[in-house]
């Protein structure tokens, strides 16, 4: 195939394209998952009164937020570690869920240390247990906080999640790259793989606005703030 | 209904409890004052196990509510049930108010019965409306606290200790952080609740409220008691005496 009609190898490889975009899409939510539990872990490990965790926890954030995805992506997919052959979508998983834990740990930490203690103080004294009060005060609380640098990391992790390409996990960016060797429309095709992407980046956004409006409407405003805001409008 | 003996607590070299005792009635109120850093706040936060005191014993309806001292000679949290139990039997209202913000004012009163002790929300639900009503706020159930004035937030947190049906109530300073033409609404709340036969504890610097409403007034000094009794003749005693001529009223 030599050079075609505008709009042609956008309508012919939008399944291929499509499919890519749902491969990105399933590792980038599974990442998310793994990274924002593990990110748990370790934030909570970080707040211990045990200087052993603490320790192995400053440790880990060091290590992962210090090494590039690209060097993870490639010492998981072809190193066989811990003499586990690991496929380049799990491989892809792996890497991407340890990378991105250490900057969520480090997010969900600042989000713990957020929450008021008098409102923690308030919980104990009505006599909530220790996992009442973490999910009717803690999360509900830290979450406001959390919201705007956690998306903007989940923005980050789809975006970088193009790197997974180069071990042939077949995302977004890989699908892209067979559609232009092929066709050697690399303008259009990247264009449309953009348009992709940039769909993908703004629901999360959508998402960021519509809970900040939530939690930000009974937490952060005051009547009086509020009220000015409405008579501006 | 509370008992403390030989309360000591200390924070690194610094002693703010040292040997207290102190014997709570049922139906009695009781107004603690003092100048700041005398340990009023930790000895009323060591009650419900807000502040875990070094050593002593505390007992609430004669139940102890914790543990000697372990072999390294402190004294370790109480188990969640019976900690849970204390708190559930003793409210607390803070100098904060320390309402959560996330929540209504309906639903703030309604977290204790319905979260930790498990009341059906149709049965609480009245019963808060009811408690708003009788501090006048029950317009403001479905209101957020932010939308509150200081007084009103602080009248909201008494309904919110009051609908743990508790044995006793805690005040930690619960006028120090209001604007002084709020102060009265508060108070005022406070003298019907102790008229009705509440046992209150109050942390306070309201000399004026300590003399009219208290039965007994303790002040403490340096981490100890150093009068306690009836507030007519507390007030005599020259250690509150100079204490007082410190305040602008």
């Amino acid at each position: 195939m030599g050079i075609s009609e505008p709009g042609a190898v956008a309508a012919e490889y939008f399944p291929i394209f499509l499919n890519g975009a749902l491969t990105t899409l399933a590792i980038v939510a599974a990442a998310i998952v793994c990274a924002t539990v593990l990110g748990y872990l370790v934030a909570t490990m970080r707040l211990s009164r045990n200087r052993g965790l603490r320790i192995f926890a400053a440790a880990y954030v060091w290590l992962f937020r210090g090494l590039p995805l690209m060097l993870l992506l490639f010492f998981f997919y072809y190193t066989q570690p811990f003499g586990l052959t690991l496929d380049a979508f799990t491989a892809g998983l792996v890497a991407m869920s340890l990378n991105s834990a250490s900057f969520f740990s480090e997010i969900i930490r600042a989000g713990l240390k957020s929450v008021n203690a008098g409102h923690l103080e308030a919980a104990d004294s009505v006599g909530m247990n220790p996992v009442q009060k973490f999910l009717r005060v803690t999360a509900p609380e830290g979450i406001r906080l959390m919201t705007p640098p956690y998306i903007n990391n989940c923005i980050i992790m789809l975006k970088e999640s193009a790197q997974i390409s180069v071990i042939t996990v077949p995302d977004l960016m890989l699908q892209g790259q067979k559609a232009y060797n092929s066709t050697y429309n690399v303008m259009e095709t990247l264009g449309v793989v953009a348009a992709m992407y940039l769909l993908m980046t703004s629901l999360l956004m959508v998402l960021q606005i519509a809970i900040e409006k939530k939690t930000g409407r009974k937490l952060g405003t005051t009547k009086s703030l509020r009220e000015s805001v409405g008579s501006m409008a | 209904m509370i008992s403390i003996t030989g309360l000591t607590k200390s924070y690194g070299s610094k002693a703010v409890l040292k040997d207290v005792d102190l014997r709570i009635l049922p139906g009695e109120v009781v107004a603690i004052i003092g100048p700041s850093g005398a340990g009023k706040s930790t000895l009323l936060r060591c009650i419900n196990m807000l502040e875990v005191p070094d050593s002593g014993q505390i007992h609430v309806d004669g139940r102890q509510v914790f543990y000697k001292p372990n072999v390294r000679g402190k004294l370790g949290l109480l188990d969640q049930f019976r900690l849970t139990w204390l708190r559930q039997e003793i409210s607390m209202v803070f100098q904060q108010f320390n309402l959560w913000p996330h929540r209504t004012v309906l639903e703030n009163l309604l977290e204790g019965p319905v979260i930790s002790k498990r009341e059906k929300r149709p049965s609480a639900k009245p019963r808060a409306l009811d408690k708003l009503r009788s501090v006048g706020l029950e317009e403001k159930a479905d209101a957020y606290p932010a939308d509150l004035s200081g007084g009103q937030q602080q009248r909201v947190a008494i309904c919110r200790a009051l609908m743990m049906d508790p044995k006793a109530i805690l005040f930690d300073e619960p006028t120090s952080a209001l604007d002084p033409e709020l102060v009265n609404e508060v108070l005022d709340i406070m003298t019907k609740l102790a008229r009705s036969g509440m046992t209150m504890v109050i942390v306070t610097h309201e000399m004026k409220f300590a003399r009219e409403v208290a039965d007994r007034v303790i002040f403490m000094e340096h981490g100890g008691i150093v009068a306690e009794g009836p507030p007519a003749e507390v007030f005599q005693h020259p250690r509150l005496r100079v204490y007082a001529s410190h305040l602008s009223h």
